[in-house]
């Protein structure tokens, strides 16, 4: 054929695309752009309620200069908000549990088949709602506060904690468990021994990458009532005094970046760490 | 070599393979697990947080969930699907946006090809870090009290922060391409711009494609719920049919939102499966 390029006599080092490729991908692009102008073409837009630039104008100059007065008492919300986190991510572990035994495929249990089908479908619910949603819920149930916060957190962080730990377990490797089984060891010795050590590096990087994510998220669960700084956030956005929502802002961003940071410092220590084995 | 230590000893290092933890290796692991004891006890009663509540929290839960189930689906023809339309809407264009507005972002953010160094570099690494570290939902506030209710702030949130992930991910591919194929068009003679369009551009395309889809199926979960800050979409119908304690209608919008979420999951992974 004309549009190839051979290394040597048999080998194709490059080839033109072919008549029916090209087709496909350039009717792959039309069907994207397509979708992309029809969105933008039927998203309905009132213009009319938006106002002016002007007063869009005005609005932004309000959010300046941050109304620094509201950091004296945001101790309290900040502390709520590392603390909502950081329980949230361990309560979720204790509550994975059973999820990760029921959706593991090689932890033998009574009724297998149905705790599976179980396990997997709390784990596709728990990832499928936004932990917003699931604060909603929970303060509606429960009321305001830190507590249904924890509670929005933990719930959502099920899913992917139990994923990552039944995949991990699903990989293990069985040799291991066999040298010890051969020790004459019983079964609660054969999960000490053969099987936590190899599943602990991951349950590490899973915490610490779950802890990052549920800080990130602590941060606004307050916009609907679940305690921390997204609290103080949505009281100043609603009673406009957009100065103060700055200054909350400013301390949400910092807090984010302290979290990120330490995660990334605690993931370089004790990840890498453990890799090395 | 003390008493402690079994004689697993690697060939080429002399360091024993495992020893047990010496006295001090033992306070020092013992302190830490007392210290996360602590931290945790006093986080929860700063809380208020304990299982006595957590039990007592199961009769209400089970009450509320109660009367969320079952869902009342005749509520989804008449006032769910209008919503579902936005949020996908909202999410394609959010994405779009982000796309268009991460191109340069990544071009000044990426070391390799980044004009006027270090500046520039600086710059785009600047707003990567920005566009990021403020949440999607305080970028909707923020854009929601400026341009009023509706679908148009919720897009501009979305694509401002797309901005920050898209911009990094792409700077570091771009950084990590093969210098190689840059230098073999170098040698024909291009230009700075036909440089990255036939030696960079080709070799960051599967993961540029890749990372934009993933980056849709993000901002599709991410939509859903943006309403609640009154973005338009289904988080506005969620928090709506709530404040009305209609929870069957609730329940409803819920179904609706985790169904276009575990379709979308399943074709991101199939197209980047595809992909790559």
């Amino acid at each position: 054929m004309h549009n190839q390029i051979l290394a040597d006599n048999k080998n194709i080092l490059w080839q033109g695309k072919s008549f029916k490729k090209r087709l496909i991908r350039i009717s792959i692009w039309l069907l994207l752009i397509m979708i992309g102008v029809i969105s933008a073409m039927t998203l309905e837009i009132r213009w009319s309620r938006m106002g002016t630039l002007a007063t869009a104008l005005d609005t932004i100059s309000r959010f300046w200069p941050p109304d620094i007065s509201i950091w004296a008492e945001m101790g309290m919300p900040v502390l709520e908000t590392i603390m909502m986190a950081l329980l949230g991510t361990v309560t979720s572990v204790i509550i994975s549990i059973p999820v990760i035994i029921m959706a593991a495929r090689n932890i033998k249990i009574p009724f297998k088949t149905f705790f599976y089908i179980v396990g997997r479908f709390i784990i596709i619910i728990s990832r499928s709602v936004h932990e917003l949603v699931w604060a909603l819920i929970f303060v509606t149930a429960l009321g305001l506060g830190a507590f249904p916060g924890v509670l929005a957190l933990s719930v959502r962080s099920i899913g992917f904690i139990s994923k990552m730990m039944a995949e991990s377990i699903e990989n293990i490797d069985e040799n291991q468990v066999e040298a010890i089984e051969a020790t004459g060891a019983n079964p609660i010795q054969i999960w000490i021994y053969a099987i936590m050590p190899q599943i602990i590096p991951t349950l590490i990087a899973v915490l610490i990458y779950r802890w990052d994510v549920n800080f990130r998220a602590s941060t606004i669960l307050g916009v609907v009532g679940a305690g921390g700084v997204g609290y103080l956030l949505d009281i100043a956005m609603k009673t406009y005094t957009y100065g103060r929502a700055t200054a909350v802002i400013i301390v949400i961003i910092i807090l984010v970046g302290i979290g990120e940071l330490s995660s990334a410092k605690l993931r370089d220590k004790y990840v890498k760490e453990s890799e090395r084995g | 070599m003390k008493g402690g230590s079994l004689k697993l000893k690697n060939k080429s290092e002399k360091k024993p393979v495992w020893h047990y933890k010496d006295p001090k290796e033992r306070t020092k692991s013992l302190l830490i697990w007392a210290i996360g004891f602590g931290i945790l006890i006093w986080g929860s009663s700063i809380l208020n947080f304990h299982f006595a509540r957590l039990f007592k929290a199961w009769f209400p839960l089970s009450n509320f969930f109660g009367r969320l189930l079952p869902p009342d689906l005749s509520y989804i023809p008449k006032n769910v699907i209008w919503p579902l339309i936005e949020t996908i809407q909202m999410s394609v264009l959010g994405t779009i946006l982000g796309i268009f507005l991460a191109i340069p972002v990544a071009w000044l953010a990426a070391y390799n090809i980044s004009p006027l160094k270090p500046f520039s570099y600086i710059l785009g690494r600047g707003i990567t870090v920005v566009t990021r570290s403020i949440h999607v939902f305080i970028w909707s506030m923020i854009l929601v009290a400026l341009l009023g209710f509706g679908p148009l702030p919720g897009i501009l949130a979305l694509g401002i922060y797309s901005v920050g992930f898209l911009g990094k991910m792409w700077a570091e591919e771009i950084e990590n391409i093969d210098h190689g194929q840059v230098e073999a068009i170098e040698a024909t003679g291009a230009n700075r711009f036909q440089i990255i369009f036939y030696g960079v551009l080709p070799q960051i395309f599967p993961s540029f494609v890749g990372l934009s889809i993933y980056r849709w199926d993000i901002n599709l979960r991410a939509s859903s719920v943006l309403g609640m800050v009154g973005a338009g979409g289904l988080g506005y119908e969620l928090n709506r049919t709530i404040n009305l304690l209609a929870y069957k209608k609730t329940a409803s919008v819920l179904f609706v939102i985790i169904i276009i979420v575990i379709i979308t999951e399943f074709l991101s992974a199939y197209i980047r499966g595809k992909i790559s």
